[in-house]
């Protein structure tokens, strides 16, 4: 009896984990089904572009109109100055009249956009760079950002404010008066927290840039709102009322007569 | 006797000298109190003026004139849009908003109308946030605009307020008050425009202007539609004033070389000079008001020290401290000051209420606030000129004061 009994719960145990399974499976299915449906309606260049982020590279997209001399000079810079960095770049040129990119032009909103136009994007789709009729080596180079930076660069570009806090060692504590704003109903969606520590390297141009000492021994907390305005720098003793009133101050914003529940 | 009662016997006995100072501050804060009060209200109409106009640099074709635009609200010439991107792209400081228009005359339903093309915000707004290297720069300007969401601003009903709109998108109407009461059109319904539908996004208030009869559409829209090509009547931008006065416009005529730029400062060009002389007159009555009165006063507290050396003798020798002596002559010129100041006061305010008109063209009515300010300074001036006369009073020797007697 008890041979029969082990037996039918290990094909109970069998059954349900083949359910399980089956679930899964089909949830994986369905969800690489959806995957494969949206690349498959990609135009090459999103195509292009999608790759080049999932390899963590920067993609320089240049559109045009016509094969004038501008539009040939700067493919020509385009070449040669991102030939040798393949590795960590790629670029594509975009015709505005091609129907099989319209999307990636609505989505940039260059179709009226004085041309040629090449665009820098970050692996993370932020957009570092915009060079009209022009592009050079000086300009490329601007292109190339730091990841910090990028990262605040596109949450500026979605119209969001950035609370960056740059602290003095990778385990310091986010400032209490940056929690409590981020906080608040009437920000938590419109403001985005980002955190570095000073001793990153890959951060000190970015940070000389912000005039933050990388030698602080305390957390800098820097206020920036968008296009690409800094509304102001703070020590890790910022309360949540001097952030609310510096936007205030900075210019019309949620707390000053936009949102009805903030007031 | 007490101290109140020694200042008023000795400016009962002493009127001349104490006239002579009182007229010379009076003089100097009413002239002061009258110049500030025109150049207030002169400065407000014209912020009223700018707020009418909404932006305050206007980039025309070439051959247009600032009359033909404004006398007809629209005009045939066109600029291209791209001038718009170019703009955007530039990262020019202190450019806070572009808006470009077309404005076409249409007929709908057998009703003249003025289609007009608008680009929302957002569409340039990104463009403008592409500088890479550009990017939280110092602005040496007025504070740079932040351009965070926002409900009530992004609302489509804010055009009316902002003359920009942060979304509308390809299919979308806006409506002028009028268009809207006579065709009885509300938010959500559909409108038949050139043989497409286009559903109404909102209805704007009535503001009595040539608005109230239009039809907003997307810029692309209205140029797909009526066939006028990538182009534009006019591009209206809000500038920080700092930096429209000081090169904003020449960046802006290079960048666009084959438009014509105009500011706000050319509408309102006599006025600003007006502003500018007037504020350059208060500081000068203001050095006046303390050089004459303040000379005046500290000449007539010497004076008056001298020739009351024996009685400042006596008191001192009666018991007044040094103390008393400086008390009794500040509290003389705080009581000369005040009396001045109210009295300025009034009398700039009411010659302010006939200059106005005269020389600004503007209707002025007092300000309280001056009152504040005239008093202030006319104490201020008052009290420095007469301490050092009161100090001198207050070091007499009481033994040598009797025997100079």
């Amino acid at each position: 009896m008890l041979t029969l009994s082990e037996s039918d719960s290990n094909k109970r145990n069998g059954i349900t984990l083949l359910i399980v399974f089956a679930i899964t499976a089909s949830f994986v299915t369905v969800g690489n089904a959806e995957e494969v449906q949206r690349v498959a309606s990609l135009s090459k260049v999103e195509t292009s572009r999608a790759a080049a982020s999932k390899q963590n590279k920067y993609t320089f997209i240049m559109f045009w109109k016509n094969e004038d001399a501008a539009t040939k000079a700067m493919w020509n810079s385009l070449q040669q100055n991102l030939s040798g960095k393949k590795d960590t770049t790629t670029f594509v040129a975009v015709n505005t009249n091609d129907p099989a990119e319209a999307n990636l032009v609505k989505e940039y909103g260059v179709s009226r956009a004085p041309m040629p136009l090449t665009l820098a994007l970050a692996p993370n789709g932020a957009i570092t760079g915009s060079f009209v009729k022009q592009i050079n080596a000086e300009y490329i180079d601007q292109s190339f950002v730091s990841p910090a930076k990028s990262r605040c660069m596109l949450t500026l570009q979605s119209r969001k404010m950035v609370l960056l806090c740059v602290s003095a060692t990778a385990k310091s504590e986010m400032p209490k008066g940056v929690q409590n704003f981020k906080a608040i109903p009437c920000y938590r969606d419109v403001v985005e927290v980002v955190t570095l520590s000073a001793a990153e390297s890959a951060e000190a141009s970015f940070l000389k840039e912000l005039e933050v000492p990388r030698q602080n021994n305390y957390t800098t907390v820097v206020f920036m709102a968008p296009p690409g305005v800094m509304v102001g720098k703070y020590t890790e003793s910022v309360t949540q009322e001097q952030l609310i009133a510096e936007l205030k101050k900075a210019g019309k914003s949620c707390g000053v007569d936009g949102c009805k529940h903030c007031k | 006797m007490t101290m109140r009662s020694i200042i008023w016997k000795e400016l009962r006995e002493r009127p001349t000298a104490m006239i002579a100072s009182l007229l010379a501050i009076i003089l100097s804060v009413t002239a002061l109190v009258a110049i500030r009060n025109v150049t207030i209200f002169s400065e407000k109409e014209v912020a009223g003026k700018l707020d009418k106009l909404g932006a305050n640099v206007l980039i025309l074709p070439k051959n247009v004139t600032l009359q033909d635009y404004y006398s007809a609200d629209m005009h045939s010439e066109t600029i291209p849009e791209e001038h718009v991107a170019e703009l955007a792209l530039s990262g020019l400081t202190g450019v806070e908003a572009i808006s470009p228009k077309l404005c076409v005359p249409t007929i709908i339903d057998g009703r003249k109308v003025i289609l007009t093309g608008i680009l929302p915000q957002s569409e340039v707004q990104k463009m403008a946030s592409w500088q890479g290297g550009m990017l939280f720069k110092k602005h040496a300007g007025c504070k740079a605009k932040i351009n965070v969401v926002d409900e009530k601003g992004d609302a489509p009903e804010a055009l009316a307020e902002r003359r920009a709109l942060q979304e509308l998108g390809e299919n979308e109407v806006i409506l002028g008050a009028d268009y809207a009461a006579a065709n009885g059109l509300a938010p959500g319904d559909s409108l038949e425009l050139l043989g497409e539908r286009f559903s109404v996004l909102t209805t704007l208030p009535a503001a009595g202007t040539v608005d109230d009869a239009r039809i907003f559409a997307h810029l692309h829209t209205v140029q797909r539609l009526t066939k006028s090509g990538e182009v534009v009547n006019i591009i209206e931008v809000v500038g920080c004033c700092e930096d429209v006065a000081n090169g904003l416009v020449a960046e802006m005529q290079t960048i666009l070389p084959d438009t014509k730029i105009v500011t706000i400062a050319n509408v309102v060009e006599t006025q600003v000079s007006i502003n500018r002389m007037m504020t350059n007159l208060s500081y000068l009555f203001l050095a006046i008001l303390i050089a004459v009165g303040g000379a005046s006063m500290a000449s007539a507290s010497f004076a008056n020290v001298i020739e009351r050396r024996r009685e400042i003798g006596t008191l001192m020798a009666l018991g007044a401290t040094p103390r008393f002596v400086t008390q009794l002559f500040l509290a003389k010129a705080v009581l000369l000051g005040l009396a001045g100041g109210i009295s300025g006061y009034i009398v700039g305010s009411v010659l302010a209420l006939f200059l106005g008109p005269y020389f600004a063209d503007v209707s002025v009515l007092p300000i309280p606030s001056l009152a504040l300010v005239a008093t202030g300074t006319a104490i201020l001036v008052t009290l420095v000129a007469s301490y050092y006369p009161a100090r001198q009073a207050a070091n007499l020797d009481p033994c040598l004061c009797f025997k100079e007697v």
